[in-house]
């Protein structure tokens, strides 16, 4: 007999099978999205970097 | 006419010309209250007695001739998620019915600095988690409009007490289109700015990538003044950007269409749309080519893409600043804060650290796709029509997902995108209800949003229209 694992993504947050149906559905929302992005690599991605870029739009010259 | 039914600059230039005191201006609001506010729900707490004691300090200032601020003797209320050391803030839950805070939220310094009186907390989604105006903890707040429909949210009583007279501005939070949809459906001006252009520290946080200060008002130049009086750097909160405050009340005194190319929103900002608030929509860009601007149309590109990692960063960050009472008081949540929270423990560090790192490059892309073709971009604040308080009475039942992503599809895209929006409501009612539209600028543009805002207000006379309460 196999025993049903509680869905349980963090300690002491149990899922119900609605709320692991809404967490799925917004998780594949969000993976398809970054995927979406392709081939884009985020390696050279630096601490500052969106209040740099807030910075250079602000000034017309976003790069 | 009664002194509520002046506008916040009027009223402050009221008192700095001695037309009548800070504490009659006071006195009438909170007569106002009294009378209008059981029929809306708009406040939590009426804090009378401070609000008479601030006016009373101002009506001294002024008659041993001090030096008044902005704001001096103008009775304020604000989304009851704005600490102030020793005093009860709810943050519109069960959870914090009782919690006095240590420490004063840096906006209502500001605020106090500039002369205003504080009024009391207003109701607000639970946590500021919902975009309808429920609240199962202190009951739904009601549209001064039309009571039986709802305020919008989480800003639910800033749109309400404000749009209902019961004060001159609030100031609300927006993550997800907390301060403009009910701006939107309360016929009011709200303000998201720039992420970061105003301080959180002393504000109750959701998620702190997305959160944002902002005021509602009925005019344009009263919420630049609001904005004016909060805006900028802040030693304790790091996070608070040192770009310079431009002078937003200059901006809104001076009205400027002609010339301005405004981009339409089309494509994500249509779908599924209600063809009255489309409409409505339209009479506000005729209304704007009347004044003066150039209409373009504008590709936004994929707004859904832009949602989704909105809800990556959202998210994880409100799970975790919850995960602790979740587990420790999980009956203590209204039934749909909890469920929209909990998704948020299911997405992966690398899901949310990519929302964030792509982030830079997502914002640039889209200022360069939309800001190369027009100055500011016009979009529906919600593409519906107002809803009854009753038919969006969801819970965490069937189909509640989809009653929140029609309210607020049209402005959490802009809180990750990190653009000022100001709402402004149409021309034309949509059913009965105020319509509005949103206009967008680049990062730090607020002075042109609300210059702008103004030729449109003049053009459209939206601050004349008055709710019969």
């Amino acid at each position: 007999m196999t025993e049903t694992k509680a869905d349980e993504p963090f300690p002491g947050i149990v899922y119900t099978p609605e709320a692991a149906a809404r967490a799925d559905r917004a998780q594949a929302a969000v993976r398809a999205a970054i995927l979406d992005r392709g081939g884009v690599s985020l390696f050279d991605t630096e601490p500052d970097h969106l209040h740099k870029t807030l910075r250079k739009l602000a000034e017309g010259s976003a790069s | 006419m009664s002194l509520t039914d002046l506008s916040l600059s009027e009223a402050a230039a009221g008192v700095a010309k001695g037309e009548f005191t800070a504490l009659e201006l006071t006195e009438a609001t909170l007569s106002r209250i009294d009378a209008i506010n059981p029929k809306l729900n708009a406040f939590i707490r009426v804090d009378a007695d401070i609000a008479r004691a601030e006016a009373a300090r101002i009506d001294d200032k002024r008659a041993k001739g001090a030096t008044l601020g902005p704001l001096a003797g103008v009775p304020l209320a604000h989304k009851d998620m704005y600490y102030r050391a020793g005093k009860p803030t709810t943050c519109g839950s069960k959870i914090r019915r009782t919690f006095e805070p240590t420490v004063t939220a840096t906006a209502l310094v500001r605020l106090a600095d500039a002369g205003a009186v504080y009024l009391g907390g207003l109701n607000m989604a639970e946590f500021a988690f919902g975009p309808t105006g429920h609240n199962e903890h202190f009951g739904a707040c009601r549209n001064p409009w039309d009571p039986s429909r709802i305020t919008g949210g989480s800003s639910s009583g800033s749109g309400s007490a404000t749009g209902g007279r019961l004060c001159f501005g609030a100031l609300g939070s927006d993550t997800g289109g907390s301060i403009r949809l009910p701006a939107g459906f309360c016929g009011l001006a709200g303000m998201k700015p720039t992420q970061t252009r105003v301080s959180r520290h002393g504000v109750m946080g959701l998620s702190f990538s997305l959160d944002n200060v902002g005021p509602l008002t009925r005019t344009v130049l009263d919420n630049a003044m609001l904005l004016a009086a909060i805006a900028g750097a802040d030693p304790d909160d790091p996070t608070a950007s040192d770009m310079p405050v431009a002078d937003y009340a200059a901006a809104a005194a001076n009205p400027k269409a002609r010339g301005v190319r405004v981009g339409v929103a089309r494509g994500y900002f249509e779908d599924d749309a209600d063809l009255e608030a489309l409409a409505a929509r339209d009479a506000a860009l005729g209304a704007l080519k009347a004044a003066g601007a150039t209409l373009v149309e504008v590709d936004v590109g994929d707004m859904r893409r832009i949602n989704a990692l909105a809800a990556a960063t959202m998210g994880p960050e409100a799970a975790t600043l919850h995960a602790h009472w979740i587990r420790e008081r999980r009956e203590d949540y209204g039934a749909q804060m909890l469920a929209r929270a909990e998704p948020g423990f299911r997405f992966s560090a690398v899901d949310y650290l990519s929302a964030l790192q792509l982030r830079p490059r997502i914002v640039a892309e889209f200022c360069q796709r939309v800001f190369g073709a027009c100055d500011i971009l016009l979009a529906p604040t919600c593409n519906v029509a107002t809803p009854a308080i009753e038919a969006t009475d969801v819970g965490a039942g069937q189909g509640f997902e989809s009653v929140i992503s029609r309210l607020s599809r049209c402005t959490r895209p802009f809180n990750y995108l990190t653009l000022p929006g100001l709402a402004m409501p149409t021309p034309d009612a949509v059913l009965g209800m105020p319509g509005s539209i949103q206009l967008i600028g680049r990062p730090f543009a607020e002075a042109d949003l609300y210059s702008l805002g103004a030729a449109y207000e003049a053009e459209t006379g939206f601050s004349k229209r008055s709710p019969d309460l």
